[in-house]
């Protein structure tokens, strides 16, 4: 009984095979008297694991679901095999699985881990949920090519679910069987699993230990022309240094800022540098700032690859405070669709915002109409903010600007104004001051400048203020401008220029080009 | 600066831990804006919350929660209220 496990049934089979003296034996025995299809999955089911379900099983054996059906029925009913929970079966003992295992013969164990490695693999797995398991068979069938990504797939999985050590095995492991790698993949997957041991937060020490390893990666996939991998090394090691407190080692390691260098991560860290630079383009603060830390963003993704809404927002208002409209449209373009697919409403609106705002300033009144038409279903969608007026002030502009006509203009303007949006009364009223201006409107021309000028510098829009002061120069003939600001937008130092070189030209000025 | 108040109701009652989340998230954004929280109440069934920030517009508070997506109800720009004083009436 003990030799059975306690399984009545073996011990059954024990006691009539008295003579074999083998439980091994008669297990095998049994099997052995199997028909084709029910012995053959036995011997797939084995090497799946414990515990197994139809579907893999299917996937890997490529049996007809009828067929394969019928046969872990038959095992089922000679208690080979057992129901184990839900969808899963499991052998009815542990021996029974051992000796199935052993009568598969050596190199046929490679090809079956192959193909369930395989049969895992193209199972619909978000989550990486299968990923250890295909580590597991494509290293059994010492197929490393597929074993490699999957054990990044499974490290990445254990670093979400904190499972740091698990991580840490996983890629400990994997970086023996990517030595076998052909070099482009060997390098990207070395530095992906180094990735993983750095992010996991096990003790300093024993992080530190890769550094050797990783300086080597460095050189080599630098002297194989790997710039990407090699890159992404070097903020490994930077994140090393800086985690055990050495920031002076991590700025000699990488050229990037110690925001990046404390960051496992160069993703995350350039898209909260993202973020931060569109933050500072929004509110018109520290534009030199945020340039810098967009041009660092281009480079780190250059690097490593990747993208966010965040990149794409932040350089559309940049390229548009430089006046580069084409390129600030297309960044505009893409943030606005990742935004939409992203269900990201308030940066969806923002994007599309900034759309009207610019087709507006380069008088490209057709696409500011367009885009006021995308802009409305968005705001729509937002509740409890101030969307919602905003657009209709921006729909209000665009019809003015088309034809003159005022409608319902000042009460836009009103409506903004309750809502305490000083920015957007800065802008709009700076951008209607300059249409008047234009038809000869002076008075309220005048007024409207008055009223953005006192909003823009209450709330800190330089350029806006930059833009009413011209208007209001304009009109009294008087220098209003006082003093150069380096947040200044292309356009107000455009304006500017145009109003020093025509000065006197009182009305004869143009607004735009 | 002016005073902007942020009304925010949850399905849930929020607990403090939520608050300090939310906080946190929102914090960096004012601090760009320039604006300063005040401070917060907080209905006892936990379901209801105002805040006071100080800030240059309403936009800049509005703008930071958007930023950070926080959910809010509305937010508006006010005025302290005093109240006279109550005429001693012995």
């Amino acid at each position: 009984v003990k030799e059975s496990g306690g399984n009545p049934l073996f011990a059954l089979e024990l006691a009539r095979a008295q003579s074999t003296g083998s439980l091994t034996q008669v297990i095998a025995s049994r099997l052995a008297q199997l028909d084709g299809r029910a012995r053959d999955l036995v011997s797939w089911a084995a090497a799946i694991g414990h515990q197994f379900d139809a579907e893999t099983l299917g996937r890997a054996t490529e049996m007809p679901s009828g067929e394969m059906l019928t046969a872990l029925e038959k095992l089922e009913r000679l208690a080979i095999i057992r129901v184990a929970e839900s969808r899963f079966y499991d052998f009815a003992h542990d021996l029974v699985r051992d000796v199935a295992y052993q009568t598969i013969s050596g190199p046929r164990r490679l090809l079956v881990h192959r193909q369930i490695a395989r049969a895992l693999q193209s199972m619909h797995d978000p989550d990486s949920v299968f990923a250890g398991d295909i580590v597991r068979h494509a290293s059994l069938a010492g197929d490393n090519a597929l074993a490699v990504p999957a054990a990044v797939a499974a490290g990445q999985r254990c670093l979400r679910m904190f499972a740091y050590a698990d991580a840490t095995n996983v890629a400990r492991l994997a970086l023996q069987l990517a030595d076998t790698l052909p070099p482009t993949e060997r390098f990207e997957r070395q530095t992906q699993l180094f990735e993983i041991i750095v992010t996991a937060r096990t003790p300093i020490a024993e992080r530190l230990k890769f550094s050797p390893r990783i300086a080597e990666l460095i050189d080599a996939a630098r002297n194989n022309g790997q710039a990407r991998s090699a890159a992404l090394g070097a903020h490994l090691l930077a994140a090393l240094h800086a985690d055990a407190g050495d920031l002076v080692g991590a700025e000699q390691q990488t050229i990037r800022s110690a925001e990046i260098a404390r960051s496992a991560d160069p993703r995350a860290a350039a898209y909260a540098m993202a973020n931060t630079a569109r933050c500072l383009l929004f509110i018109e603060r520290d534009i030199p700032r945020a340039q810098s830390l967009l041009a660092e963003v281009e480079a780190i993704i250059g690097a490593v690859g990747g993208d966010h809404i965040e990149i794409a927002l932040g350089l559309g208002y940049l390229h548009a405070h430089r006046g580069e409209y084409e390129s600030a449209v297309a960044h505009l373009g893409r943030a606005l669709e990742m935004a939409a697919r992203e269900q990201d409403h308030w940066r969806e609106w923002c994007a599309a915002a900034r759309l009207v705002t610019l087709a507006l300033e380069t008088r490209n009144l057709d696409a500011a109409k367009r885009w006021c038409e995308r802009l409305q279903p968005v705001a729509a969608k937002m509740t409890g903010g101030s969307e919602g007026v905003r657009t209709e002030l921006l729909a209000s502009i665009a019809r003015f600007a088309l034809d003159g006509k005022p409608r319902d203009l000042r009460a836009r303007l009103q409506d903004v104004r309750e809502i305490d949006s000083k920015s957007d009364l800065a802008w709009a009223l700076t951008f209607i001051a300059e249409l008047e201006l234009e038809r000869g409107e002076t008075e309220t021309a005048r007024r409207d400048a008055e009223e953005a000028l006192a909003a823009a510098d209450t709330v800190g829009r330089p350029s806006e203020a930059a833009l009413a002061r011209v208007i209001l120069s304009t009109l009294t003939g008087k220098r209003l401008i006082t003093k150069a600001d380096p947040n200044l937008s292309e356009r107000a130092i455009r304006c500017f220029t145009e109003w020093k070189e025509t000065r006197h030209g009182q009305h004869g000025r143009r607004a735009n080009v | 600066m002016a005073n902007m108040v942020v009304e925010q109701t949850f399905d849930k009652p929020i607990t403090n831990e939520e608050m300090n989340a939310m906080a946190r998230r929102v914090d960096p954004c004012l601090e760009a804006h320039g604006a300063t929280w005040v401070r917060s109440y907080i209905s006892s069934d936990r379901k209801r919350v105002i805040c006071e920030f100080e800030a240059a517009d309403a936009e800049k508070v509005r703008e930071s929660y958007r930023s950070a997506g926080v959910q809010f109800e509305r937010v508006w720009s006010a005025e302290v209220f005093s109240r006279d004083k109550p005429t001693a009436s012995y």
